[in-house]
């Protein structure tokens, strides 16, 4: 079984990106991708990029490990692009195929939001790549904590988040474990799911499912045992503080803000 | 029907394919790219899982394998039936690589392989459809598979009328894994490998379980056993592989590879435990295996790092002893008295 690769898996890291409080790190994002969503043209998405990649710059990630964390989505910048080509006509036709046809500006939306996805799944990663889980979930639940008022249970959703992301690796690894062990039985799973592949999948999923309720007895007694009971009152090891980082951050996104608006309105 | 480890590396940074059998192998240096780190295993940035092991399992072998954790055992015994294959170097069965895909799944009835914890690989409505996977993947005819079904639960002593309809979820531990253990056998092996078999079990089912292997073993199939139990393994075997941080350490029969005590606790390991008392003996200055030794005590303090001639086991440390308290019941310098005290102190009935 091929490794799954997990999309913006952690790159531990102590550049000033990484060392942002979440809860600012979360929003920024957010803040970004609605930056990224005002360019409306090349020059716009230009700075937008050159924004992106500097701050893997400031993270010191490598952009070869940037665009690994994000291949698994790049069949979504291929649809896209696609169905650009063919369905957005208008201007100069160049290539004409039966009823398919490729105009310019079919190619020329095809590499916006081409282009315009990347950047928003790069900037997405970028999130993830530099937060360990258990900060972005700490974030979560401080962001959603106004709504508790209203019955919003934001611990727990933030717990089950954690919880769920903190087990996702240990899965993975499960899986390609009683993926071998059955292998070695003789199972076949590149059979069709119609001709007894079910319980190939069966013999997958089954053992997973068990682990899965048998991890989750194993973790709620141990968290029994630590006195955990998730009421209020709880305090934390590391309470997050907004800092001049956070102060700057808001700046520099202004800024880049202004600037495509800028482009968008003078190009 | 032998299998061939000849001068096998795997590393996780650059795992060969299988399509690329045919072509030449990917070079040493090409494949020390610094890159990804393996998930688990050796320290983080070493290159290879396993580097260059080389050595032949003969028909009728009962291999131990043993090694700290993270040496590369799991790495080591999955290249056996071809679930991982060789970065550089080859395995081979019977004469043929096993790189490739057609080959590795023709022999994976012949090789049976048995996963740590393999009652978590549990899966079907009840035990016989469980038993029955392996065999029904080999494409055989109902009534053959039922046979192999009905003697895989005989070889593991579970009644085939009670526990056929069983759900294997609701059985105990220990039944879970005879079940499972019968899943692998019912695809009738002839080389049987076993990852920390009785890891986890009370020591009445480990015993019977560790019974049940050797009965096999006697029954002529080939055994691999990795284990972290040194008795076990000088009980059980006839030759033992040491791994450190995937290179082989030492292979030879238990009495070879367990004369080293010293530098197997350097890595992380025992010897047996009879063994380590003959040991300590030893060093202390009591003539064990050698007799003539017994009459002058001076020459066994030319051998201070307390490696004894032969393997003991417990029986064999006990006769020894004894032979030597009838020998010289009056020697002061030996006082085995003393020795067998030792042998019990620490025991809350001593």
């Amino acid at each position: 079984m091929p490794e799954i690769a997990i999309i913006g898996r952690y790159w531990p890291g102590t550049s000033p990106l990484h060392r942002m409080d979440p809860r600012a790190k979360l929003l920024m994002s957010l803040a970004v991708m609605a930056v990224i969503l005002c360019a409306q043209g090349f020059v716009g998405l230009g700075v937008c990029a050159f924004f992106t990649f500097g701050l893997f710059v400031l993270a010191r990630i490598p952009l070869k490990a940037a665009f690994k964390s994000i291949a698994p989505l790049a069949f979504i910048i291929v649809i896209a692009a696609l169905l650009n080509i063919f369905f957005e006509q208008g201007g100069q036709t160049l290539v004409q195929w039966g009823f398919l046809q490729i105009s310019s500006k079919g190619l020329y939306q095809a590499a916006f939001s081409g282009l315009r996805l990347l950047l928003l799944l790069l900037s997405m990663s970028l999130l993830t790549l530099t937060t360990a889980t258990l900060d972005i979930t700490d974030a979560f639940e401080h962001l959603l904590a106004p709504f508790a008022r209203i019955g919003l249970p934001a611990h727990e959703l933030s717990m089950i988040m954690g919880i769920a992301l903190k087990f996702l690796p240990q899965f993975v690894f499960e899986v390609q474990t009683i993926y071998r062990a059955q292998i070695s039985r003789g199972a076949t799973f590149a059979k069709s799911p119609l001709k007894g592949g079910f319980q190939m999948l069966g013999s997958l999923m089954v053992p997973l499912f068990t682990s899965a309720f048998r991890h989750a007895e194993t973790l709620s007694a141990a968290m029994d045992a630590r006195c955990y009971h998730g009421g209020p009152g709880r305090t934390r090891l590391h309470d997050l503080r907004f800092g001049s980082r956070d102060r700057n951050a808001v700046f520099v996104l202004s800024g880049v803000l202004a600037a495509v608006i800028a482009a968008n309105l003078l190009v | 029907m032998p299998i061939v480890f000849e001068g096998v590396s795997y590393s996780y940074t650059a795992p060969a394919k299988p399509k690329d059998a045919k072509k030449p192998r990917i070079k040493a240096k090409e494949a020390s790219i610094p890159g990804e780190r393996p998930a688990w295993g050796n320290a983080p940035d070493a290159l290879w899982a396993i580097h260059d092991i080389d050595f032949t399992l003969e028909d009728g072998d009962f291999l131990g394998i043993a090694g700290h954790t993270g040496s590369g055992k799991s790495t080591l015994i999955q290249h056996m039936n071809g679930l991982i294959h060789p970065t550089l170097g080859r395995v081979l069965i019977d004469g043929t690589d096993i790189a490739d895909k057609k080959a590795a799944s023709r022999i994976r009835g012949k090789v049976g392989l048995v996963f740590q914890y393999p009652e978590h690989q549990l899966f079907a409505a009840n035990v016989y459809d469980d038993v029955a996977f392996g065999p029904r993947n080999l494409g055989l005819p109902p009534d053959e598979v039922d046979r192999c079904v009905r003697d895989a639960l005989a070889q593991v002593s579970l009644d085939f009328d009670s526990l056929r309809t069983a759900s294997p979820f609701e059985l105990s531990g220990g039944q879970q894994r005879r079940v499972a253990f019968a899943g692998v056998l019912a695809m009738r092996p002839s080389t049987l490998i076993l990852d920390e078999p009785v890891a986890g079990l009370d020591p009445a089912t480990r015993n019977s379980f560790l019974n049940l292997i050797a009965e096999l073993h006697r029954q002529g199939l080939t055994v691999v056993l990795v284990s972290h139990n040194m008795n076990d393994l000088a009980r059980l075997c006839n030759r033992v592989l040491v791994l450190k941080e995937g290179q082989q350490f030492a292979l030879g029969s238990p009495q070879e590879v367990f004369a080293h005590a010293d530098e197997l606790k350097a890595i992380g390991l025992g010897v047996p435990s009879a063994q380590g008392l003959a040991n300590r003996l030893v060093a202390q200055g009591v003539p064990l295996g050698d007799i003539s030794a017994a009459l002058s005590p001076r020459r066994t303090a030319a051998n201070p790092e307390g490696a004894t001639k032969r393997l003991y086991d417990i029986e064999s440390l006990a006769d020894e002893l004894a032979a030597l308290y009838k020998a010289q019941p009056a020697a002061g310098a030996i006082q085995p008295e003393e020795t067998v005290h030792e042998g019990q102190a620490g025991g809350p009935y001593a």
